[in-house]
């Protein structure tokens, strides 16, 4: 698929949006109609022919709906054709699920995991509240906080980036796995435990990130600074902070999706009876898979949020940045 | 460095002394036989420390890491996780490097998966590793192959996302160079955007090796597994061998450690026009 | 789907294949719930001892972390495996199409436990407690109990002022005992002496089994799915699967017959099979000592029920009514199990014995 829509981009600029919301929509038809097809079986008892018959109609339907979204995609922004990609697949899914009848213990299908979404709401939004909030936010700006303020402390002093700062890059490199079950059991099965685990795996990559950014500034520009007489600090603050703003978004951007992995293993190593991480443990136990594909979709939904806040915050301070600027 | 080193050590002692006795108290408190009296004296010996005392952390050390090779040591558990993280590594590079170039090539195939890839992201592996490898099993894939393949899931998105942006940084002067030479797009492309790429892919190659290990040790702990840390941290952990867990901690960052320093040695001979600022 | 020429083609192997039969030993691969330890005694001594190999199979046993054993059966990457009985019927509940096929564990060996000095000496006390337990479906008898006495818990997510709170951690009572919960669930064989090594000797410790209570929720059955059931020939041996899963039945009881009957033996066994995963904690590390500790334990939960009627591996039909009954008032069963879940045949077929 992707040299394909490689050669479709590099191709006439355009093509036909009608022509492509036609393809869209027979695509999305035939999925729809390979999903009725073998809608209301048991698991074993799929007639082979329905079965057939949907996996032929599920193959055309994947075709048409990708060259539609190709040539649809072209012209949109935004995220309206990832959301239409998202759809074809999850159509497309339901319908090779049911059509091979897998038990809904092993792999639930999508219309499963919405009902169970919807049907366990208030658990998983509370789940939501003490994984994301508490442990991943909260130790999330605790961990940048105190990375930057390290970062500054090691560009100021030039003593701690020599006795320190190699720490901090031993330090980012423990796998976050081998240290949740140590953090946990110093720092006990609450909430507070697990955004520890967090702020300690944002930590490391910010300090590093930071004070190779304030570190990156161009010594002509530094130069350039004295030569017109302005103060060290509006220096800092003219010069470095700019050109430290790129890698520290870097890090937040990484960190962003370090900090819900990290709270939800931390639960997978002792939690009081909430969180997202404790629910997918007790539930995968269970069988109730749905609950636990609900769960994983909340965990991913906060965590597109968060990183696209972040990624809006770094448009916003960084749009002079060569790596941001659009390909010509 | 050895002096913060010397400083961290000191400060150390006391704050293990001083939960230790903590947790001493309330076990004597609740009628423990702990082989001591004093909440003190058993801050240093307690079977399951808060915070380990040095000499416990270096017997259990020395205890657990000879003979070197035998199936039961953690010398060769990290080696086994080594193994799968590298191949991991190896996997998601390529696959990595090939996602980067369809995101720069296409805007339509950026729009399109882009915020999947995100969303893959921050879907909770530990959770999704069990699943992966029962899919997988269901194939034939058992054995280390399942641990690196899902640490390559892991590790493929930072390739991915550092290599695009590595192939979209070369400067808009450099291009228009380039173009005034007539140099086609495949041209550009081989010759400016690729090297141009090289540093980035290498920053993100270290982000992905620490992610790549996490991925196999979780890949470890879920899945049917005979050997490698993630056993050894799933066993510990139920028997309550928190010195044991400390050791692991210990091998897993001297793995991380040493897998991030390999990676900048390769960094420094694959990109050596970079050797002077790269550190 | 071309059911018909397969069971054709299985005629015609099956034929040339019993002319060759003893030539190669089947490969079995057989999935237990954890790391090798003496909980599964019966079927390393079953290895060592060559019992596996003496009905034409070479067994490989398979061991796991925290995965349910189902999920390996029912993929395939394993033909047989032993698990509790909550685990084998929730997952049937979910489509997983696994079979009972029988049971080595007569009496739970799942246990609540406090120290002496908390007062505890009756479960209807236990309002307002802060209890540890497992997740993962290993919640069941505590709440099951709970339930019993009237007492709800903060693990069912419908009730707004659970009377008993629940505190779940991963397998290490240290974790939460005795600092953080009054109770902490504990099985005979292995968490109450890790408890013990924590410093607590037994005399200290107030140790409610819930079997005494009523809840004998069954544990280490075996199981396998309908499919390696219904196989013509399994993996070409020209062997039913039926056949297969009543020889391997037949050298596993052997197994731990001889391993209840010789301890100690066992223990050794079981102490070769195992790396790090066998030792205890705290004063009672020794592996020797914890899994001796184990295979007494155990031993008790096997020579129990049926075993002493010399059924062995035969699942209680009133025990398993009485385990549908519980998992349904709790809610855990939307509905009765088909007969399907529990097949007889193969215990049957192990022993030459009627199942009553």
């Amino acid at each position: 698929m992707a040299s394909r829509t490689v050669a479709l981009g590099r191709g006439r600029a355009g093509g036909l949006p009608g022509l492509g919301w036609l393809a869209l929509a027979l695509g999305l038809g035939l999925l729809l109609a390979a999903v009725w097809n073998v809608w209301n079986f048991p698991l074993d008892g799929v007639p082979p022919g329905r079965k057939g018959l949907s996996l032929t109609l599920i193959v055309l339907g994947l075709a048409s709906g990708i060259y539609g979204l190709a040539i649809l995609a072209r012209r949109m922004t935004g995220v309206v054709p990832a959301l239409l990609a998202a759809l074809l697949t999850l159509v497309a899914v339901e319908g090779l699920l049911r059509a091979y009848g897998v038990p809904p213990g092993l792999i639930p299908t999508p219309t499963r995991v919405a009902t169970a979404l919807y049907n366990s709401r208030t658990v998983l939004l509370g789940d939501a509240r003490v994984t994301f909030v508490q442990e991943a936010l909260l130790g999330y700006l605790a961990g940048v906080g105190m990375g930057i303020l390290v970062a500054l402390a090691a560009v100021r002093f030039p003593f701690l980036e020599r006795g320190a700062l190699p720490y901090a890059g031993l330090f980012a490199s423990i796998p976050i796995v081998a240290l949740a079950p140590v953090i946990v059991k110093a720092f006990g099965l609450e909430w507070p435990s697990k955004a520890i685990i967090v702020a300690i795996t944002v930590f490391f990559p910010v300090v590093v990130n930071v004070v190779r950014g304030l570190q990156s500034a161009s010594p002509l520009l530094l130069d350039l600074m004295q030569t017109y007489a302005v103060t060290p600090a509006a220096s800092f603050r003219l010069v470095r902070v700019p050109s430290a703003l790129p890698f520290l978004f870097n890090a937040l951007k990484i960190g962003s999706t370090l900090a819900l992995i990290g709270a939800i293993v931390g639960e997978f190593f002792g939690t009081t009876g909430q969180g997202l991480g404790f629910r997918i443990q007790i539930e995968a136990g269970r069988f109730n898979l749905d609950i636990v594909w609900a769960a994983i979709v909340i965990a991913s939904v906060l965590g597109i949020a968060f990183y696209g806040v972040i990624s809006w915050l770094e448009m916003r301070f960084t749009s002079w940045h060569a790596s941001r600027r659009q390909p010509g | 460095m050895i002096i913060v080193a010397a400083l961290a050590l000191a400060l150390y002692w006391p704050l293990m002394l001083w939960v230790n006795a903590g947790a001493a108290q309330r076990s004597l408190d609740n009628g423990a036989e702990l082989g001591c009296t004093t909440a003190i004296a058993c801050a240093t010996q307690l079977r399951n420390p808060v915070l380990p005392a040095p000499a416990q952390l270096g017997n259990s050390l020395r205890a657990m890491s000879v003979p070197p090779l035998a199936p039961t040591s953690v010398p060769y558990n990290t080696l086994i996780t080594a193994g799968e993280t590298v191949v991991g590594l190896l996997i998601a590079s390529v696959l990595g490097i090939g996602l980067a170039v369809a995101l720069v090539g296409s805007r339509a195939f950026e729009r399109v998966t882009l915020p999947w890839l995100i969303a893959s992201q921050t879907v909770p592996v530990i959770a999704l590793a069990p699943m992966l490898a029962v899919v997988l099993g269901q194939y034939g894939v058992q054995g280390w192959l399942p641990k690196a393949l899902i640490a390559a899931y892991i590790a493929f998105f930072p390739v991915a996302v550092g290599v695009a942006a590595g192939l979209r940084s070369p400067d808009p002067m450099q291009e228009d160079l380039l173009t005034t030479y007539r140099a086609s797009g495949w041209q550009t492309f081989w010759k400016l955007r690729l090297p141009a790429s090289l540093p980035f892919l290498f920053t993100s190659l270290k982000v992905a090796a620490t992610a790549a290990l996490i991925g196999s040790i979780v890949a470890e702990i879920s899945t049917i597994s005979f050997s490698g840390l993630g056993k050894m941290l799933a066993e510990n952990s139920r028997a309550s061998d928190t010195l044991a867990l400390w050791v692991i901690m210990l091998y897993g960052a001297g793995l991380g450690i040493a897998l991030v320093a390999v990676l900048g040695l390769l960094e420094r001979l694959v990109t050596p026009w970079r050797a002077g600022q790269s550190r | 789907m071309n059911k018909a020429v397969l069971s054709a083609l299985t005629a015609a192997l099956a034929a040339s294949a019993l002319s060759s039969a003893g030539a190669a030993n089947v490969p079995v691969k057989l999935q237990l719930k954890w790391f090798p330890q003496a909980q599964f005694a019966g079927f390393f001594v079953a290895q060592a001892k060559g019992f596996y190999k003496a009905e034409g199979l070479d067994v490989t046993l398979l061991p796991i972390g925290d995965q349910s054993p189902i999920q390996t059966v029912a993929t395939g990457a394993a033909d047989f495996g032993t698990t509790w009985i909550t685990d084998l019927l929730t997952a049937r509940q979910q489509g997983l199409p696994v079979v009972h096929i029988a049971q080595l564990f007569q009496k739970s060996g799942y246990t609540l436990v406090a120290l002496k000095s908390s007062n505890l000496t009756d479960p209807k006390q236990f309002t307002g407690k802060r209890i540890g337990v497992w997740p993962s479906g290993n919640e069941y008898p505590a709440v099951a109990l709970l339930k019993k006495y009237g007492m709800t818990t903060s693990l069912d997510s419908t009730v707004a002022n659970p009377s008993v709170q629940a505190v779940t951690y991963p397998f290490d009572p240290s974790l939460v005992f005795p600092d953080k919960v009054d109770l902490v669930s504990a099985m005979t064989y292995n968490e109450v002496d890790q408890i013990v090594g924590l410093g607590y000797s037994l005399d200290k410790l107030q140790v409610f089994n819930v079997s005494d209570f009523g809840i004998n929720l069954l544990e280490d059955l075996m199981f396998t799915t309908q499919k390696t059931l219904d196989n013509k020939n399994f993996k070409n041996s020209g062997m039913s699967g039926q056949e297969v899963a009543a020889k391997l039945v037949r050298a596993t009881i052997k197994g731990w017959n001889y391993a209840v009957a010789n301890q100690k033996e066992a223990v050794q066994t079981v102490l070769v099979n195992c790396g790090n995963t066998c030792k205890g904690s705290g004063t009672r590390a020794s592996a020797a000592g914890h899994q001796t500790w184990q295979m007494t334990e155990v031993a008790k939960l096997y020579r129990a029920g049926q075993t002493l009627k010399g059924n062995a591996g035969l699942l209680d039909r009133a025990t398993y009514a009485a385990n549908v009954k519980q998992l349904m008032d709790l809610g855990i069963l939307k509905s009765a199990p088909s007969a399907g879940a529990v097949n007889y045949k193969v215990w049957e077929m192990a022993t030459g014995k009627t199942a009553k």
